[in-house]
């Protein structure tokens, strides 16, 4: 069952009329309602955000890149076919447009969160559009995705990147719709520190089929002393009381996984913490390490795969989260998959 | 001639002055006496138009001195006051030259350069010409305040305490020079002075502030008799003269003298 | 010795002394001037695609440099040196001058060396107007909104410049009461700056964090020409004021004393000072160190007198922020550093060099 948004479904349209009428321009609608009009599919890009850079590569192929913001450069390894000096900055605070004009590209593309408006005034001379798109947004995976295809030319192949997504999503919520939901304690990286409602976080693991178990705290009601949403610091007594039965930790890390060595010793000092031989998920073995790159890839369609199928291996047998990840890397990013970004005792 | 009438100067619940009259003639200087809080400031800065009187009268040359635009009224009258800021790194150039800016048509010229260097000549600052005032003793930026008023060329002088930090030796050279702009020059300088004595032996009048009022205004010997210290200052004090110098020393302080003074 | 003898001597020494010092600055303003001239010029030439110094000089004259001097410059470069590179460096320089000067006229009229546009409290004020002007949708109004958050900083600082005056007012337009005045208000926009991040949402929290960061990156000529606006109108008023500044310096009764209405003289600096200054950070984002030291060193090199202290600020404060973003996209090129971390950098080892050397001068 395909899911497209409004803003994909013209993106397709545009992608229809343009085989009808062979390379026929298109008009791409972006996330701040501006329209751009591309004359000819757009071959050569420079993308600000490593998600919004992951999927022109997934759709479009590394050649499609003409540079990349610093943030996706710091993954060190990502980008072997990229020139080193094809990188304009810290787009979020000091794009450079200078070296963005000399690679005269057909197209500037920013995060909404980005100053796209300023770049758009800086670029209006030199006659290059700016298109918004956020692809660190997960809940617009599907759009973003076809939105790139239909500017690229490569409609085809975004359909596939934005399938492979929509279907194991898809699958997972079947599987575990009337399934008892497992409590699970998600911890980011500093110690005792977890994701609340209305983090992506958290939905990760009710997309899983999972109970957080710190889903009854209401950031509204707390002191901002503890943090955000996303990183929100917990009583480490609670996690003791609320007993969880599955414990997911996010590590730091990036195309590099942290490595065997560095895990084991993190899941060992977890195992380690007071109280903890008492809970559930250390008697039966359901502690579990994932690092940030591996559970961000797809618009975190991986994390929740490995997370589901530590919920719920009974009923996702066949669902393969290390498999899905070569395919991302191999298939969609072309990069070799260096090592395992996961750590527990049962896989 | 600078003409005071019945002034009035209120601050909050005090009242400093009460009903002051005094008349500066051309060429004369007076000295203005009173103890610590008896108004000889607030008195200077109503004559310098630097705060308003809260009642009363205050003429130049038969003009209401709220009548003179300011640049007018500063070319006429000039006042030093006993201290400058030092927060700012002038130097003594910079700040005698100030005194030329009321009469200043356009640039600095030469002809303003001479007046400020014979000023500086005069209160024997040249070797400190170009000096921030922050390295000079209190003393010599009394010294830089004055030639500052020297260089303003007014005919009314109004001094604050100018012989306060002085040595000695400047102590009469200032007063001196003070003299001089009033016989010589025709100024009318009033200024107020702590040391009975020098203000005895230098000025043609002294007015004694008591009270809030000029209790006794005319030459020295009338006006400062020990019972008229007594009631002004609440000491007890020897006046004479030895060698043509007066002198005024106090001998013993009395306690129930000292609620005299406003 | 005769007494003609002996009075040339003193006087002559004084006469030579002022000149030599009148001579001193006269260099001093004409080698800034110069060098800031060669400074703009580099900073054309530098960036990703360096340009010669003549081919610099081929693209500004165009008519008045000869066709065929010096190699041929793409239409890319000319459009990269109009359109990106002189707006930005045009930005640093006025800028610079800007905040330069309005330290200078803020530190005169309150006789404070350690006040700065920022020390009433401007800064966080525009931060807060920025920031509220996002909060209230100044990012869905598209292109207006640029409009929009430049105009809620500038109008923010305009209030609490106001709020500075008014309370300053209530008792006496002098010095300390500016100070705290400023003091206090600096405490009450960061918190209500600090609110605002507080409800706003992800995005708005981005795009405010973003306008602090002090840059000339995205400047263009629009931007420019408000802020030079701004500036054009306050200098001759400034250089006006000069031997008034030079009067409050020597206390107020001094300069009362000589025919002045500071009372007058304060609202004007002040009501201008924050008119600039506004005009600056509205667009530049929040800059500091430069109207703190850049007066400082103009100080320390050419003296109080404001008539020659005035313009050569200016130099100074456009020399250090051009210098400063000249360098911030140079340095750790492609990426680009904003000026307001670099100008830190580069003025605090020149502004120390500085105090050291007038302490070795001035002695013991």
């Amino acid at each position: 069952m395909l899911r497209v948004s409004g803003v994909g479904w013209l993106g397709l349209l545009a992608v229809f009329a343009a085989h009808g009428a062979g390379a026929a321009p298109v008009t791409i609608l972006d996330e701040a309602e501006r329209e751009t009009r591309f004359d000819k599919p757009v071959t050569n890009a420079v993308v600000c955000n490593p998600y919004n850079a992951e999927f022109f590569r997934a759709v479009a192929g590394s050649d499609v890149l003409a540079a990349i913001d610093a943030e996706a450069a710091n993954r060190d390894g990502y980008w072997p076919d990229l020139d080193p000096g094809a990188m304009v900055g810290n787009c979020f605070k000091a794009p450079n447009y200078e070296l963005m004009v000399t690679l005269e590209p057909d197209v500037v593309v920013m995060p909404r969160n980005y100053p796209w408006q300023e770049a758009a005034d800086r670029l209006g001379p030199f006659g290059i559009p700016v298109v918004v798109l956020s692809g660190w947004d997960v809940a617009r995976h599907g759009s973003t995705v076809r939105t790139i295809g239909a500017m690229t030319g490569h409609s085809e192949r975004a359909e596939v990147v934005a399938t492979f997504h929509e279907a194991v999503m898809d699958r997972i919520a079947e599987a575990v719709a009337d399934a008892p939901r497992p409590t699970v304690y998600l911890e980011k990286a500093p110690d005792f520190y977890t994701a609340l409602v209305g983090s992506g976080w958290h939905d990760m693991v009710d997309q899983a089929g999972g109970t957080n178990i710190f889903a009854d705290v209401r950031i509204g009601d707390q002191p901002s002393s503890r943090g955000s949403v996303h990183q929100f610091q917990i009583d480490p007594e609670a996690i003791l009381e609320r007993n969880p039965e599955v414990v997911v930790k996010l590590i730091p890390d990036s195309y590099e996984p942290a490595g065997s060595a560095e895990m084991a010793s993190i899941h060992d000092a977890l195992m380690m913490r007071a109280g903890w031989d008492a809970l559930h998920a250390a008697e039966r073995g359901h502690v579990y390490l994932i690092g940030f790159f591996a559970a961000g890839a797809s618009s975190k369609m991986i994390g929740v795969a490995y997370m589901a199928k530590w919920l719920h291996p009974d009923r996702l047998v066949d669902l393969n989260p290390d498999a899905l990840l070569k395919t991302w890397l191999e298939d969609f990013q072309g990069v070799p998959t260096p090592g395992s970004y996961v750590y527990g005792m049962t896989r | 001639m600078i003409v005071a009438d019945a002034v009035r100067f209120v601050a909050g619940n005090k009242t400093i002055l009460q009903d002051v009259g005094i008349a500066l003639e051309r060429g004369e200087f007076v000295g203005l006496l009173g103890a610590n809080g008896a108004g000889k400031s607030t008195l200077l800065k109503c004559l310098a138009r630097l705060v308003a009187a809260s009642a009363g009268r205050i003429t130049l040359d038969g003009r209401p001195i709220a009548a003179f635009g300011r640049r007018e009224f500063a070319r006429s009258v000039a006042f030093v006051p006993q201290f400058m800021p030092t927060d700012m790194p002038l130097t003594v150039m910079d700040l005698v030259q100030l005194g030329r800016v009321p009469h200043l048509r356009g640039r600095f010229g030469p002809g303003d350069r001479r007046i400020v260097f014979a000023a500086l000549e005069q209160m024997d600052l040249v070797p400190d010409a170009f000096r921030p005032l922050a390295e000079l003793s209190g003393g010599e930026r009394q010294r830089v305040a004055l030639a500052r008023a020297l260089v303003q060329e007014p005919r009314v002088l109004l001094l604050d305490e100018p012989t306060s930090a002085l040595d000695l030796r400047h102590q009469l050279q200032t007063m001196r020079i003070v003299r001089s702009l009033a016989a010589d020059r025709g100024w009318s300088v009033l200024a107020a002075m702590h040391d009975l004595g020098l203000a005895a032996r230098f000025t043609d009048r002294v007015a004694l502030l008591a009270g809030g009022r000029l209790s006794r205004i005319g030459g020295w010997d009338s006006v400062l008799t020990p019972d008229a210290i007594r009631a002004a200052y609440g000491v007890t004090a020897v006046v004479g003269c030895v060698q043509g110098l007066p002198y005024v020393l106090p001998s013993e302080d009395e306690p129930a003298a000292r609620s005299q003074s406003a | 010795m005769a007494d003609g003898h002996a009075q040339r001597g003193p006087a002559a020494a004084l006469e030579a002394g002022f000149a030599h010092r009148a001579a001193q600055r006269s260099a001093w303003l004409t080698a800034g001037t110069i060098l800031l001239i060669g400074t703009v010029m580099v900073a054309v030439s530098q960036g990703v695609n360096d340009l010669g110094l003549g081919q610099v000089a081929q693209i500004l004259l165009r008519d008045l440099v000869p066709a065929g001097q010096f190699a041929d410059v793409t239409v890319i470069q000319e459009k990269i040196v109009w359109h990106l590179r002189l707006p930005r460096v045009a930005m640093a320089v006025v800028g610079g001058a800007g905040l330069a000067v309005t330290g200078v006229m803020m530190q005169a009229i309150t006789r404070n060396p350690l006040v700065s546009p920022f020390t009433i409290g401007l800064s966080p004020a525009a931060a807060f107007g920025a920031s509220l002007a996002i909060l209230f949708g100044a990012l869905e109004a598209g292109f207006v909104g640029k409009y929009l958050t430049v105009g809620g900083a500038f109008l923010s600082s305009l209030l609490c410049a106001a709020l500075v005056l008014l309370i300053a007012g209530l008792r006496a337009v002098s010095a300390t009461t500016i100070i705290l005045a400023g003091i206090g208000l600096t405490y009450l926009f960061s918190a209500l700056t600090a609110t605002i991040q507080f409800v706003a949402t992800e995005e708005q929290l981005a795009a405010i964090v973003h306008w602090t960061f002090g840059s000339v990156n995205a400047a263009g000529w629009d931007e420019v020409m408000v802020a030079s606006l701004l500036l054009v109108v306050a200098v001759p008023v400034f250089l006006n004021l000069a031997w008034v500044m030079n009067a409050i310096g020597a206390g107020d009764e001094t300069a009362q004393s000589l025919g002045y209405n500071l009372r007058r003289v304060r609202l004007t600096t002040a009501v201008l000072s924050v008119l600039v200054t506004s005009g600056i950070i509205a667009f530049t984002g929040v800059i500091g160190f430069v109207g703190l030291v850049a007066p400082h060193m103009a100080r320390l090199i050419i003296g109080n007198d404001h008539r020659w202290l005035i313009p050569f600020s200016m130099i100074v404060g456009a020399l250090l922020l051009l210098v400063a973003d000249t360098l911030g996209r140079s340095v750790f090129a492609p990426a680009v550093i904003p000026v307001g971390i670099v100008v830190a950098y580069v003025g605090v080892p020149l502004f120390v060099h500085l105090i050291l050397r007038q302490r070795q001068v001035a002695g013991p």
